[in-house]
């Protein structure tokens, strides 16, 4: 797939917006001429609170939002160097079989029920590659940190355990040996211990496979242990963007400023707890509405 | 003081399942003006052990007290008296509220039911409930349904619902894990207010254990339905002596 210029990246997105329709006829817009790039085996956060768009944003890259004529998008998305806005529905069929792999919250809607997990595995791998597929499923089970690979694939997706449901993701979006992989609040519905694990198993497949990640979440601080560079939404906005380090330790924008402040209130001891209030957030309204 | 003491609850398998020991031999205690902490995973049994607390499912064994009057051997009249005393905040502020009512119906019904207050009084005391969990101007929230508040007003709205009975102890079920960090660290600073002012204590149910460390003064940590290490705050987070307590405190991901 790098057949392109090895230098453009891997997803190019400019000036996206999309617009939501509402239960009353109109409609929102819940991405705001958002900019941002994936290099090739970079790791980008995208963070924000519920409703900051950041979701939105990466069910658009992935060509997920709902097939409706109410949802419009508007902008460029480039992946692989090819314009996606406006492609056929075949065209996103292509990208996610060979080049995106995708994990989610909620493991459940997105494994097959009726199905058992390993053929789910072996469905998500490359026709083309050759050799045993019974042992490539069981090793990107292991992979995915799913050491008891042999009966995990035997098992239908409401025989495993939460943490083992996400882990089977891994294992069915590492296995197209994807280019870049997505993933939307993969851990927020799990124990910490769990949470720990599972982080432990993306990162190291991450790494091994050098895949791009696209990792959102809330959670500030699963996504500064887990990126190079970070993308911070409010309101459908990119509001800030950085190196990791920098923008945690010196961030710009007002915004990324008072969620910092109120995320390490939760910890830090000795200092008051800290919410965002409701006067910067209308001064922060105002600002957008005047740019 | 409430009291679990030595509870068992047992749920009875269906089919042929096996029987499953949810809460097995646990005492916890609370106190009012103290934030306590129940900390556990999925399956620990910390949330029907807030059930427990909350006489929502009886026990198998063990006694629950409050200032030493068991709970299985009260009347009617002190039975109420301690559902009153003992109050619920839960996790889901959504599917806690009726839609179809406004904030001012939601907690007036609650104090007139309890007899709390009649006539004006309802509404006084509804206004004073929604001005101690920081809606103020009250005026502004009375009029409002469910799907006209953020999720944080919403939790602050069960935390007045609560607060219109009186009560002398909180049971917080995971309340402010689903919340983002700014939302949750308001209403926690509402739930400290409200210790440190009115002295209601709460019994905070969680897995999030940085929160716990913020603003717990005595933690249980549960697990497989027995609490496996207790203490003062500091001692279990600085000298954790359960295994298990150590790898629930390394597996917390804490920004720098």
């Amino acid at each position: 797939m790098n057949t392109d210029a090895a230098s453009a990246p891997f997803i190019e997105v400019e000036n996206l917006r999309v617009f939501l329709p509402t239960g009353d006829k109109s409609e929102i817009e819940a991405v705001h001429r958002v900019d941002l790039v994936v290099r090739d085996g970079e790791r980008v956060g995208l963070v924000g609170e519920s409703g900051s768009g950041k979701s939105v944003t990466g069910r658009a890259i992935a060509g997920l939002l709902p097939t409706s004529p109410r949802v419009r998008v508007s902008g460029s998305i480039r992946i692989a160097g090819r314009e996606m806005v406006g492609a056929p529905r075949e065209a996103w069929d292509e990208v996610r079989r060979s080049h995106v792999g995708m994990i989610f919250q909620d493991p459940l809607t997105f494994l097959n029920p009726t199905m058992r997990v390993g053929d789910q595995v072996a469905e998500s791998i490359p026709r083309s590659r050759e050799g045993d597929r019974t042992q490539a499923v069981h090793g990107f089970l292991r992979q995915a940190g799913l050491e008891d690979a042999p009966r995990v694939a035997a098992s239908f997706p409401h025989e495993l355990s939460g943490g083992m449901r996400q882990r089977a993701l891994i294992a069915i979006a590492i296995a197209k040996l994807p280019s870049l992989v997505i993933a939307d609040e993969p851990t927020t519905a799990l124990d910490a211990t769990v949470q720990a694990r599972v982080l432990k198993t993306l990162d190291e497949t991450v790494s091994q496979l050098k895949t791009s990640l696209v990792l959102i979440s809330h959670d500030l601080a699963v996504v500064a242990g887990m990126t190079d560079r970070l993308y911070v939404m409010y309101s459908g906005r990119i509001v800030e963007e950085g190196p990791t380090e920098q923008v945690l330790q010196d961030p710009q924008h007002p915004y990324t400023k008072a969620l910092l402040r109120s995320v390490r209130s939760l910890t830090a001891p000795g200092v008051e707890l800290y919410s965002i209030s409701p006067q910067l957030r209308r001064e922060l309204a105002e600002a957008m509405t005047d740019a | 003081m409430l009291e679990a003491l030595e509870v068992t609850k047992v749920f009875r398998g269906r089919h042929s399942t096996a029987p499953v020991v949810a809460v097995d031999d646990v005492t916890v205690r609370a106190r009012p003006g103290q934030f306590v902490a129940i900390v556990g995973e999925s399956g620990s049994g910390k949330s029907t052990l807030a059930r427990i607390l909350l006489d929502l499912i009886p026990i198998s064994s063990g006694r629950v007290e409050l200032d030493g009057a068991d709970l299985k051997t009260m009347d009617a009249a002190a039975r109420r008296a301690y559902r009153r005393a003992v109050q619920a905040v839960l996790q889901d502020p959504a599917g806690s509220l009726n839609p179809r009512k406004r904030v001012d119906r939601t907690i007036g019904e609650v104090i007139r039911l309890h007899g709390m207050a009649s006539g004006r009084g309802v509404r006084d005391k509804t206004v004073e409930v929604l001005e101690l969990v920081g809606l103020s101007p009250a005026d502004r929230y009375l009029d409002r349904f469910p799907h006209e508040l953020s999720g944080g007003q919403r939790q602050r709205v069960l935390i007045a619902r609560a607060l219109a009975l009186d009560p002398r102890i909180i049971i917080a079920d995971e309340a402010v894990s689903a919340l983002d960090a700014s939302v949750k660290a308001g209403v926690l600073r509402v739930m400290v207010d409200l210790k440190d002012r009115l002295g209601v204590g709460f019994v905070f149910i969680t897995h999030d254990l940085p929160v716990v460390q913020k603003v717990a003064d005595y933690v249980y940590v549960m697990r497989n339905g027995k609490v496996v290490e207790e203490g003062e705050k500091d001692a279990v987070f600085e000298h954790p002596e359960h295994p298990y307590t150590r790898m629930l405190l390394a597996s917390a991901p804490v920004l720098a």
